[in-house]
């Protein structure tokens, strides 16, 4: 029943492509997508039900859940792998594609974007029906299942994943809107209409990757929140793309560099794509993988390649339309263009540390990886740069200035970029960016001029940040070491005293549990670390135990018992932490309000 | 006017393609300079890499072979089923980590010794995070 319910959604997204296209039978085509979302929703319920009732005879269903399972998990097992995950942005998308027509009855983008959001649904939903099918059956239907991985048992991970999806989706909604535009032309309504997607895009997709940094620093037990990992870095690169976007929409209204703003919202789309399949489809752990279940991974390329040939080729044929000017130098719109360069030399540099090693392996089969010191060495100082232009753009009147001087600054700038980078001063650097940022709102504040306050606290967020990770990763420190229980351990000016350890069973895992007590300059504390042994399948994880605190962060890792008694543990004093979850929240708040704001532009 | 306005147009134009240039070159650079080489214990042995510098060693712990001294000294056997590598390493493995399982380790090869010495281990994980078997290549 459930694959004959993809099927049929994918024959109506073909009616609604071509309806749409048709000046006479819009009506018909708006109606079916309501049809297509009700059919999806349908196909949705239909599986869920069969995960709440343990019917194991479903092979996603066998492969990610289990009766002892609680059923918060069982219900969030409907997205934890790749089959019922795109299952899930599938009817997110048809969603989106209702709201819209709801929302705007009489736009004449409307149509353009439903028939987009229609051919895109067609090819992942045949992607879906023959790949990766949530709705495959075994013939012999199995007692009990294999179990949800017990990593994913957080619920920290079950709104990162949906999250992030919703972010990709929402580009994808902006992308049509874009596309529209290039086909009929970019007024104030269709500008407003991508600003509100942009922004709602923008937002999701942050809240998605810092959810799953979040996880990664309380769940892996590594202490840290950001590995350059490749499966973290394609969900980066649409968002690097999706951050010039969003500022490039701000100087594209006045038709400068229009076609630039175009190229960025299909390359966001595209990115965010590759994302998307990439992680699931196991291409960039290993090609091996990738070879061993070759129909997934060559269907995502051609898929990928023909979203790329289509909306590129149509960017190519249609930009000589769209009339571009130039910014004037050293006008807002010029820093602007500057930002939007090295946003783009940013995720020049996350695109080919992440996809080069692939590409090697493929062609010579030796492998390598591109360790996290490449990143940080380039991107620091790109940063810097964003952080300069940004604070610039403060004080309007060193741009007014004539050129020379003007240009003077700009070289001045590269220069103090080259001095921190050399001399590690990054953290001082950002800190006076910092100072001068607030001064300068404050001052703004005093005189009663007009401040955008999204925009100042934006930036803001991005300095703080840039602060906090630095700080994070010149003074945190851990240290490993065996230590009996009663016994006391010094470390950083702190001292450590193991007090217990205790076996405590649950409902699917047993876990030993001991407890520490921390004693830093008159603070005193105690910290819980777990170790746990699930049932189905004997995984062993870790639940790191951490007492944070606005400046530091104390983190302990039991590690594993000895003969003698004494348990091996890990001990670590993470600085910025706090710090870095704040600054970013800022920052999505900031997004949120610009969007909200922006409503009525 | 117009002419100047062509002369402005070409002289952005060929400050971006160099600036482009620049910036490709840094990160290509970069990129030699932080290429970890992922080599196997039959690539180790064969001498045909460079295995001065830090290098990340990967393969399949080997069954029988993990020690654990008093002090917090780990010693375990690396193989990919046809030469071995001895492995030693200080501190917490991951949870990941077991015997016939895969393992990356990163450090470098004490020639003297014939041992490397591991300042990072990680286990093998495929994208669900579970623990990886390797196939045995005939």
């Amino acid at each position: 029943m459930g694959t004959s319910i993809l099927w049929f959604s994918a024959f109506l997204c073909v009616l609604i492509f071509s309806f749409s296209l048709q000046r006479k039978s819009h009506n018909l085509a708006k109606n079916l997508i309501y049809a297509n979302l009700g059919t999806l929703f349908i196909g949705a319920l239909y599986l869920g039900y069969q995960f709440l009732s343990d019917n194991f005879s479903f092979v996603y269903i066998f492969q990610n859940s289990n009766v002892l399972l609680p059923t918060f998990y069982k219900v969030s097992a409907f997205w934890a792998a790749h089959e019922g995950s795109f299952f899930l942005m599938i009817i997110l998308l048809s969603s989106c594609a209702v709201i819209n027509n709801i929302a705007m009855k009489e736009s004449r983008y409307l149509s353009l974007s439903n028939s987009v959001i229609a051919f895109i649904l067609f090819f992942y939903l045949i992607f879906l029906a023959l790949t990766s099918n949530p709705f495959m059956i075994f013939e012999a239907a199995p007692l009990n299942g294999s179990d949800l991985n017990p990593l994913l048992q957080d619920p920290l991970l079950v709104i990162h994943p949906p999250m992030l999806f919703a972010g990709y989706v929402f580009y994808a909604i902006t992308f049509s809107f874009v596309i529209a535009g290039m086909f009929t032309d970019f007024d104030k309504e269709l500008f407003s209409i991508i600003k509100i997607w942009a922004g709602i895009s923008w937002f999701t997709l942050s809240l998605g990757i810092l959810l799953g940094s979040m996880w990664a620093y309380y769940e892996l037990g590594w202490g840290g929140y950001w590995f350059w990992d490749p499966v973290e870095n394609v969900a980066l690169m649409p968002w690097l793309a999706g951050t010039a976007f969003t500022h490039s929409l701000i100087f594209s209204k006045n038709k400068v560099l229009l076609s630039w703003m175009v190229f960025l919202g299909i390359l966001t789309f595209l990115l965010s794509i590759l994302g998307s399949f990439i992680v699931r489809s196991g291409i960039l752990n290993s090609v091996h993988s990738f070879a061993s279940d070759p129909s997934r991974g060559v269907f995502l390329l051609s898929l990928f390649a023909l979203f790329s040939l289509v909306s590129l080729g149509a960017f190519f044929f249609r930009s000589n339309f769209l009339h571009s000017g130039w910014p004037k130098f050293m006008s807002k719109n010029y820093l602007l263009v500057l930002n939007n360069i090295i946003l783009m030399t940013i995720l020049t540099i996350v695109f080919l540390g992440t996809l080069y090693p692939i590409y090697y392996e493929v062609i010579y089969s030796e492998k390598f990886s591109v360790g996290p010191k490449y990143f940080s060495e380039l991107i620091t100082p790109a940063v810097f740069a964003l952080i300069i232009l940004f604070t610039l753009e403060q004080f309007p009147k060193i741009l007014s200035m004539d050129k020379l001087k003007a240009s003077l600054i700009l070289i001045a700038a590269t220069a103090i970029i080259f001095i921190i980078n050399y001399f590690n001063m990054g953290l001082l650097l950002s800190g006076i960016f910092l100072a001068t940022l607030i001064l300068k709102f404050i001052l703004d504040l005093l005189n009663n001029e007009s401040v955008r306050l999204h925009k100042l606290f934006g930036h803001l967020a991005v300095v703080l940040l840039t602060f906090s990770v630095l700080l994070n990763h010149e003074f945190s420190k851990n240290i490993d070491f065996k230590i009996k229980p009663n016994d006391k351990v010094e470390f950083m000016g702190t001292s450590l005293i193991f007090k217990s350890v205790d076996v405590v069973p649950n409902k699917n895992f047993d876990s030993v549990v001991g407890t520490f007590e921390v004693e830093d300059k008159g603070r005193n504390f105690n910290i819980i670390s777990e170790k746990r042994v699930y049932k189905v399948g004997s995984v062993i994880t870790s639940e790191t135990g951490i007492a944070p605190y606005i400046t530091k962060d104390y983190l302990l890792v039991l590690g594993d018992r000895y003969k003698d008694g004494s348990w091996s543990v890990r001990y670590s004093i993470k600085y910025g932490i706090m710090m870095i979850w704040m600054s970013s929240c800022l920052l999505l708040l900031s997004i949120l309000y610009g969007t909200i704001r922006r409503y009525d532009y | 006017m117009i002419r100047k306005n062509r002369l402005n147009k070409i002289l952005i134009i060929t400050s971006l393609l160099i600036s482009i240039a620049l910036i490709l070159y840094s990160i290509l650079r970069a990129l030699e300079t932080n290429i970890d080489l992922y080599l196997t214990p039959t690539q180790i042995e064969s001498g045909e890499y460079n295995t001065d510098n830090n290098f990340k060693l990967g393969g399949m712990v080997k069954e029988d072979s993990l020690r654990q001294s008093e002090s917090m000294e780990i010693e375990f056997t690396v193989t990919d089923f046809s030469k071995e590598v001895e492995v030693v390493y200080v501190g917490i493995l991951p949870n990941l980590f077991k015997e016939n399982s895969g393992v990356v380790a990163s450090g470098y090869l004490d020639k003297e010794n014939n041992v490397f010495i591991a300042n990072e281990i990680l286990a093998k994980h495929d994208e669900t995070y579970m623990p990886i078997k390797i196939e045995v290549e005939d």
